[in-house]
């Protein structure tokens, strides 16, 4: 019951004025940062990273959830209007919601993407609050060699989830892991690659690693390309949306079915639970389902708003999966988690089994967060700014990524005062800009940063309760247990690979 | 820093290229991308580079396993070995799809690079070097003036260089750095009571 009354408390806190600014606030750059083409939500919450330093954390928490989700349905808004998705997520919309654009049709596939959105978003929300405190009760079981196994597990899943460039994902993840093990030791007091200089003695801060490689390695991409505005004003006039039309019929809903929403947000949150898998695979995977045992497998391609449905539905869904391993076992699942659990180190909390116990206080309005956000701001926003958004979205490039630039940079000074953190997020840019161009995972950079020390952690203290026999691995079950799912998950995603409909598939 | 040439090359002309039998000037006056320095063996070749020093570097502070314990140099020694053999896949790869006469994996699309400004062709160079003399010059003449500048030129950079005759484009672009300096101000100095660098400290 006590668990309860916190999350009721945590729906409080969220009328508290500054929190309750946070959350739309928070909820309105992440709807812009999702809609531009190029951005995404995740570097909305890259830059809030830096000014955690000075908010309290539970509004920092309320204010990134916000960004998530709203990041992830607001890449519908230019993905149906002018066919570019704001977010790779709303890829999928963008096959469906188009072509119902060319037909006039463009304003009520938003209010299909919104309505599945709201109610993928806000089961997810719901699941996570009842599933979390489980998965931290399972968590308690696991111990020292369990957990490096996991840890491993979630890397190599990390790794196959890049289906098509596995060894660039290991290379990545692996420099991930590397960065993380410059400063001091994890077990002893020993010095490692700090090359004689102190100012490395406190290892690399994750801050100027976000900054670098998800705000500055954009900046240089972007500086490759041409043009005045964000997007196209010639394809912004094109058409008028008008408020009223956003309201989907509900004979159309009927059509679509209860099951089919539920059957979406589940396969998003699953997925979301899954590391490495983010909302793209969400999307995919729940479109994928979708055509296979739709009643009308002939209208996808050409404007379903089934399509849409499960698409949106499970993208919105997969925000609240990502959080239950970053909460229960501290192992973030996505780029987006990771960085949250940077706000949480940042203010010195680690997440674990013994988390949501003792912290539940200030995650609470987060869950809360997460529920308002896409029960009441998805379609409040849609309906209120749905008209105009396509104009809001198309911004001088200049003033974008030069205020952009400040942020980051700036950002990057706070966490110490020195320009030595700028400057690391610069070198940490320019290297995931490289990365970037030869078309290596950098996602996978950040979590092999993120998971590294626990990973030697772990491995190390089991090692030497063990008189350093690597068999302990073997023979405790638990660790053995995610072994063995490791090799499952090898299977299914490497050897066997799943056979679903590809994007080029469908669009032809 | 990497240029692209904008002519588009054949897969066959590519394996050809490896050899290095056919003359510059019959390549359009072009590098061989997948082994030029803009190739895809450039960053295998630095993370070789990287890995070497951080393998030298572990072993130089302790051996890995001292009296049966592990010690502070056995992670990094297995991750630099897990690094060798993941880059030598990586390679591998790369010459496996150069043997099939796969396109060559460049950046951007060749025929792309044609229409793109001289300036927004070194675009990412120009960023950094801004970046980088921004960041250098941060803490000595302060957060307002060093702000200023550096947000003007970018917005050159990220916008149109040409700005066109007469002074309203040049107006916008300054009134743009002064408005985006002010609001950072406002942001890091005010809201979040971050002490910024001035000139006179």
């Amino acid at each position: 019951m006590d668990y309860f009354r916190e999350l009721l408390n945590g729906f409080t806190t969220l009328l508290q004025p500054e929190v309750f600014a946070y959350l739309v606030g928070g909820y309105l750059i992440g709807t812009f940062f999702g809609a531009v083409p190029g951005l995404t939500s995740m570097l909305a919450i890259a830059l809030l990273l830096p000014l955690t330093y000075s908010l309290d954390v539970t509004t920092a928490l309320v204010a990134c959830a916000s960004i998530f989700m709203a990041g992830m349905c607001s890449g519908s808004i230019t993905a149906t209007t002018i066919n570019i998705p704001g977010a790779p997520a709303s890829m999928m919309t963008a096959i469906e919601g188009y072509p119902l654009q060319q037909r006039g049709e463009g304003a009520k596939a938003l209010g299909h993407a919104a309505l599945a959105s709201m109610i993928g978003g806000a089961l997810g929300a719901v699941l996570l609050m009842v599933i979390a405190p489980l998965a931290a009760e399972a968590a308690l079981l696991i111990r020292t060699p369990g957990k490096f196994s996991l840890i491993a597990f979630a890397l190599i899943v990390i790794v196959i989830s890049q289906r098509d460039s596995i060894p660039k994902g290991l290379v990545t993840t692996t420099l991930g892991v590397m960065v993380a093990t410059v400063g001091i030791d994890v077990m002893q007091p020993v010095p490692r690659f700090t090359f004689g200089t102190s100012t490395l003695m406190q290892g690399i801060d994750i801050m100027p690693l976000v900054i670098g490689a998800f705000a500055i390695s954009e900046l240089l991409v972007q500086a490759r390309k041409g043009g005045r505005r964000t997007v196209d004003a010639d394809a912004v006039k094109a058409e008028r949306i008008r408020r009223r039309d956003f309201i989907p019929p509900l004979s159309e809903v009927r059509e679509i079915g209860v099951y089919r929403y539920i059957k979406s947000a589940v396969i998003g949150y699953a997925i979301g639970v899954l590391p490495g898998a983010g909302g793209s695979m969400a999307a995919f995977v729940s479109y994928a389902e979708a055509m296979r045992s739709s009643k009308h497998p002939e209208r996808y391609g050409k404007g379903s708003y089934e399509g849409i449905a499960a698409a949106e539905g499970a993208n919105n869904s997969m925000c609240s999966g990502a959080f239950v391993p970053m909460l229960s076992f501290g192992i973030p699942g996505d780029p987006t988690t990771a960085i949250v659990l940077g706000v949480l180190v940042i203010n010195g909390l680690q997440p674990g089994p013994q988390f949501l116990d003792t912290q539940l206080h200030l995650v609470a309005p987060m869950f809360a967060a997460l529920l308002v956000s896409a029960l009441v701001l998805v379609p409040l926003t849609l309906y209120l700014l749905g008209p105009y958004f396509v104009r809001i979205v198309s911004i001088r490039r200049d003033v974008l990524y030069s205020s952009i630039a400040v942020i980051a940079l700036v950002g990057s000074y706070v966490a110490t005062y020195s320009t030595f953190q700028m400057s690391l997020a610069l070198l940490f840019g320019v290297l995931a800009y490289v990365l970037r161009q030869h078309k290596y995972p950098i996602a996978c950079l950040l979590l092999g940063f993120v998971l590294g020390p626990s990973l030697e952690e772990y491995c190390r203290r089991a090692l030497s309760i063990n008189d350093g026999n690597p068999m302990i691995f073997l023979t405790s079950i638990d660790s053995l247990f995610f072994l063995l799912l490791t090799g499952v998950f090898y299977y299914f995603m490497v050897v066997r690979k799943p056979r679903t409909p590809t994007i080029g598939g469908v669009a032809s | 820093m990497a240029v692209w040439r904008p002519a588009a090359r054949s897969a066959a002309s590519a394996v050809q290229l490896r050899g290095g039998a056919i003359p510059y000037s019959e390549r359009g006056g072009t590098l061989k991308l997948p082994y030029s320095f803009s190739g895809k063996w450039i960053v295998p070749v630095l993370l070789l580079a990287v890995t070497t020093i951080y393998l030298v570097n572990a072993l130089q502070m302790m051996p890995p396993i001292k009296r049966g314990d592990i010690t502070a140099s056995f992670f990094p020694v297995v991750l630099a070995v897990i690094m060798y053999l993941s880059i030598g896949v990586v390679l591998w790869q790369g010459r496996s799809e150069a043997g099939k006469g796969a396109a060559p994996e460049t950046p951007p699309a060749a025929g792309a690079e044609a229409s793109v400004p001289a300036l927004n062709r070194f675009g990412a160079l120009w960023v950094t070097l801004v970046t980088g003399l921004y960041i250098g010059v941060f803490s000595v003449i302060g957060y307002s003036l060093s702000t200023f500048l550096y947000v003007l030129l970018l917005t050159f950079l990220f916008g149109n260089p040409r700005p066109g005759k007469g002074g309203r484009a040049w107006i916008v672009k300054i009134a743009a750095a002064l408005v985006i300096t002010l609001l950072g101000y406002a942001l890091f100095e005010l809201i979040f009571q971050v002490r910024l660098p001035t000139l006179w400290t």
